[in-house]
């Protein structure tokens, strides 16, 4: 799933719109969601949402007026929504919407509790490598939002030494901070908008689509819209990777688009059309050609290791066809197992990446003219002479990656099949003699041992299964005549076979000999992005400090302050005088009986709008220590209580008052008492902080949000964070300890 | 330790002799009126003990001397400070009032997160402010009087119920009282441990401290005190000296309260 993604120059991420009320707690359960799927490939049908019956959607449900429930009928409604419905309309299925957390969305996603979320997911590569993404049915641009009365910024120029508010795990939080701005984090649009009116931050960046909506929507004239950032940004399903519903959705949605349902669902939800126009355009017209290829799959699609330039033959030959084609060339990189979903949702407008011609290919995409071709090779250890064709494979073990046809080949041989990675493990693996052959395409084998001088392994054979790889196009572009006029061009001037020559050290043209190429992607080794270990080995320090900034002296000072507070109350809860225990009492009620997140809120949101606008952090620690005091009053009040009335009459007899006997000889003795329950207040207040990630608090959940958002690795960053905060408790419950132990020094044991 | 209670200096018909002068106590606790119009006197340097039955208000008595029971009416004076309990009263009064007197618990109540040292030296350098080094020191002395000079670094529960209850008479006297209160001193008490407690307060009888004893142990009653009150339903029934009260008791009830005590079988 990690496997490495440069997003070309020309492409930046993809701002996710979606973003919104997220919270602290729900990313907790993300964990416990993605713990609880260890793995889930589905197994593919045809069509495997019509064999289904039920399209199950994920969506938030709370954002409007994407997805959201009508304040009159209640109903789940919403552009997102609607589309969701109307798609499974098309395809004769019933739908059924799941609501579900932003945070936890893509956990949710994979651990199958729906089968596509409808949620504005912006196509960006990170998602497209571990998503299946439909094509987009909304396309937006970024847009610059201040404050209506503020014309000091007007383009992203004038950001410099601005503050502007933020989703952490946007694409508008990287645009706004290279800018010059600092950037403030913030859950979704709403609250970065109400950051905004409140003057706490100056500018938001964000998807036009989103503004204008809650333009129209609220009615809001406290901010405008003060320039765009020149970006775009797509919107489509996300599905599980290989879930194999993309051509389904994708044709449920071309068909809304071209009878205009699609229009009027975003006429009716957005009061525009931003649904996004399919291109249709000819090359040459849009004066780009725009390129996806892996640029990690030598010879034919890589970075040249002396001076990091993206070079090889299919990089080449697509040059080639720009040049002819007089049009620029733009490269986008972007993993094999994405590549075809990312052509379907535009990123790019073909593939040239060894893609291999088979019937399935040709019904999907327009494939243009082969540019390689190449044949089925087994190779063997250099010494071993037992085999020389596909009859000699029966008993022996293979090395093929398992989604190859190779390996097809190699099992109906009555090979035994080991799954591998890629071509060099597969290699490597039968160079140290654990496996007998690796059946693979000529023209990999061929560049492998032109490339390595390998003289362990040999090509012993053929399998007599030709294959020819060529540009994808998406269904209908139009593409097709130019380019294969193109790469006749090229290969009557010799071009071609030049290009062939210098990568591959051979005539893989396809002009006289053949050759066969397998699917490609099946004879590289993908790349490690960061692993999890790697990555949790970077973040250590940034989650420690966010513990050591934050949670901790979050934790600290609201329990000095809530043990004050909660002295105050007990002592007011016992008191004689009934207007002081009635106010204890319904504080202390209160307190018991709302949600902290709700006092959060409460604390940072609302009081705003009293005109009290308080810091994120002093709000947490307002809020933190209020419920602090609401617990630890009944606390220390069941404590005082437990001390035996002739203490406070002892205290009495020699001279004491009330504050005195309470100071001297009562609360030093409840204290005992006191410790264990007061410990637990607090070692839960620990992880209560937390929450404080919902009001913009950067502590230790949401530094391990920040940066597990991008990379997906859920697991391996909320177990970080997790591990962090069960230190800090067992920590503490050392203290408790040992503080229990001195307190009960003049207790008979 | 000299007499600090002691009597010597005023003459035998002056009513200032009274260390206590109580007149028309009452006391109720909801529907139970325990004190019924109480009146009596206590002579300077002189050991008074309350006998009578369970019930019969005795404690009660006790504790309206130094205000831990507020009487709802009478007039109470100790020492010099004196106390009309039907009218509402400053609380600086009051704590004026409980200072004159040290009050000894049936169940001792030591202050248990506080050594043995600590808990006699509380009063005097907490409440009295009085220099530590000079508190420690008459501390030292008046645990050695009780016998538990070498206890004083111990905590109460590193000690025997007496022991516990000679702190508990130390830590009164430390404040250097005008009285001292005892409520059934020894009645926690193991019976091997009784004597112990009883010689203390013996000598201090002896030694001229004005004490007030609510006890059942009428033999200790007879050889300590001067005179000796008889509670029974709220008023006090009988009084006089021992050889009146005990020897010699003018009333059936007193009798047969006696003849319970000193032959149980």
């Amino acid at each position: 799933m990690s496997r490495t993604l440069s997003a070309g120059a020309q492409h930046c991420y993809r701002p996710p719109v979606t973003s919104y009320l997220r919270r602290g707690v729900v990313g907790l359960f993300a964990l416990l969601l993605v713990f609880a799927t260890a793995c889930g490939s589905s197994e593919q049908t045809a069509d495997p949402i019509k064999s289904a019956g039920v399209l199950r959607v994920g969506t938030e449900g709370v954002y409007s007026p994407f997805s959201y429930h009508d304040p009159a009928t209640g109903q789940l409604v919403g552009y997102d929504v609607d589309v969701a419905r109307a798609v499974g309309q098309k395809l004769g299925v019933k739908v059924e919407f799941v609501e579900t957390p932003w945070d936890s969305m893509f956990a949710a996603l994979e651990a199958d509790r729906f089968d596509v979320v409808a949620n504005q997911v912006t196509v960006n590569p990170e998602r497209q490598a571990k998503y299946d993404l439909s094509q987009p049915y909304t396309v937006g641009e970024g847009v610059i939002v201040t404050r209506a009365g503020d014309d000091s910024i007007k383009s992203l120029a004038d950001l410099k030494g601005k503050t502007a508010a933020e989703n952490a795990t946007s694409n508008w939080s990287e645009v706004a901070r290279k800018a010059g701005a600092n950037v403030e984090s913030v859950e979704g649009f709403t609250q970065a908008i109400t950051l905004l009116n409140q003057g706490r931050v100056d500018v938001v960046i964000n998807d036009s689509i989103a503004v204008y909506a809650y333009l129209a929507e609220t009615g809001d004239k406290s901010v405008k819209i003060s320039g765009t950032v020149g970006e775009k940004s797509e919107q489509a399903f996300a599905a599980r990777k290989d879930s194999g519903m993309q051509p389904e959705l994708d044709k449920a949605l071309g068909e809304l688009r071209a009878d205009g349902t699609l229009a009027a669902i975003s006429q009716k939800y957005l009061k525009a059309d931003a649904t996004g126009t399919p291109p249709s355009t000819p090359i040459r017209a849009a004066g780009v050609l725009r390129v996806g290829t892996e640029g990690v799959y030598a010879p034919f699609s890589y970075h040249d290791p002396a001076t990091g330039q993206l070079v090889g033959y299919d990089v080449d030959v697509a040059k080639a066809v720009g040049q002819k084609l007089g049009v620029r060339v733009e490269f986008v990189e972007t993993p094999w197992d994405s590549i075809f979903a990312a052509l379907e949702a535009n990123r790019f407008d073909i593939v040239a990446n060894e893609v291999t011609i088979n019937p399935e290919r040709q019904a999907k995409y327009d494939l243009s003219q082969p540019y390689s071709v190449g044949e089925g090779v087994i190779v063997t250890r250099a010494d071993d002479d037992s085999i020389k064709s596909l009859a000699d494979l029966k008993g022996k073990t293979a090395a093929e990656n398992a989604t190859s046809n190779w390996s097809e080949v190699a099992r109906k041989a009555g090979a035994t099949v080991e799954s591998v990675e890629g071509f060099t493990q597969a290699i490597t693996l039968l160079s140290q003699g654990r496996v007998d052959a690796v059946v693979n395409d000529s023209i990999a084998v061929y560049a492998y041992l032109a490339e390595t001088g390998d003289k362990a392994v040999k090509i012993a054979g053929n399998v007599g299964e030709k294959s020819e790889q060529g540009f994808a196009a998406r269904k209908d572009s139009g593409y097709l005549p130019e380019l294969n006029g193109a790469l006749d061009e090229l290969r009557s001037d010799g071009t071609l076979t030049g290009i062939s020559q210098k990568y591959l050290k051979a005539d893989a043209t396809g002009a006289p000999q053949g050759t066969q190429g397998g699917p490609p992607g099946s004879a590289q080794e993908p790349p490690q992005a960061r692993s999890a270990w790697q990555l949790i080995l970077d973040n250590l320090w940034p989650l420690a400090k966010a513990a050591v900034t934050a949670t901790i002296p979050l934790t600290i000072i609201s329990f000095a302050l809530g043990l004050v507070i909660a002295l105050a109350v007990a002592l007011a809860r016992l008191s004689p005088n009934v207007v002081l225990t009635n106010v204890a009492r319904f504080y202390i009620s209160i307190i018991r009986g709302t949600p902290l997140l709700v006092q959060l809120f409460i604390v940072f949101y609302a009081l705003p709008q009293l005109g009290v606008r308080i810091d994120p952090f002093p709000a947490a620690v307002i809020a933190f220590s209020l419920n602090v005091g609401g617990y630890g009053a009944e606390i220390i009040r069941s404590a005082i209580l437990s001390i035996p009335k002739g203490q406070w009459e002892a205290a009495e007899t020699i001279g004491f008052n009330y504050v005195g006997a309470l100071r001297r000889i009562i609360l030093p003795q409840a204290a005992r008492v006191a410790v264990p329950p007061l410990s637990n207040t607090l070692i839960s207040l620990v992880k209560d902080t937390s929450l404080a990630s919902t009001i913009l608090v950067t502590e230790l959940l949401r530094q391990a949000q920040i940066v597990a958002a991008p990379t997906f690795e859920f697991f391996a960053l909320y177990g970080t964070a997790a591990a962090y905060y069960w230190v800090i408790c067992l920590v503490l419950s050392f203290g408790q300890g040992r503080l229990e132990h001195r307190l009960e020094r003049y207790v008979a044991r | 330790m000299s007499d600090p209670t002691g009597s010597g200096t005023e003459s035998d018909a002056d009513p200032a002799d009274y260390r206590v002068v109580a007149e028309g106590v009452r006391k109720a606790f909801g529907d139970n009126e325990v004190l019924k119009g109480v009146s009596f006197t206590v002579e300077k340097g002189t050991a008074t003990a309350i006998i009578g039955p369970s019930g019969s208000g005795k404690t009660t008595l006790l504790r309206t001397l130094n205000a831990l029971d507020r009487a709802d009416a009478g007039v109470i004076r100790v020492d010099d400070v004196e106390i009309d309990f039907s009218t509402p009263t400053p609380k600086p009064e009051i704590r004026r009032f409980q200072s004159r007197s040290g009050f000894v618990f049936q169940s001792h109540n030591l202050f248990p997160h506080k050594t043995v040292l600590q808990n006699v030296i509380e009063g005097p350098v907490i409440v009295q402010k009085r220099p530590k080094d000079e508190a420690v020191a008459e501390a030292v002395a008046l645990l050695d009087q009780v016998g538990l000079a070498e206890k004083q670094d111990q905590y109460p529960f590193q000690l025997s119920g007496g022991q516990q209850q000679r702190v508990g008479i130390a830590r009164a006297l430390a404040l250097k009282p005008k009285l001292v209160l005892f409520d059934e001193p020894t009645s926690a008490l193991d019976p091997e441990l009784v004597g112990e407690v009883l010689s203390v307060i013996k000598d201090l009888a002896v030694e001229g401290w004005t004490l007030v004893i609510v006890t059942h142990e009428i033999q200790f009653a007879r050889q300590v005190s001067s005179q000796v009150l008889f509670t029974d339903q709220g008023v006090i029934l009988e009084q006089g000296t021992p050889a009146e009260v005990i020897g010699d008791p003018k009333e059936e009830r007193t009798r047969q309260f006696l003849d319970r005590i000193l032959n149980p079988l």
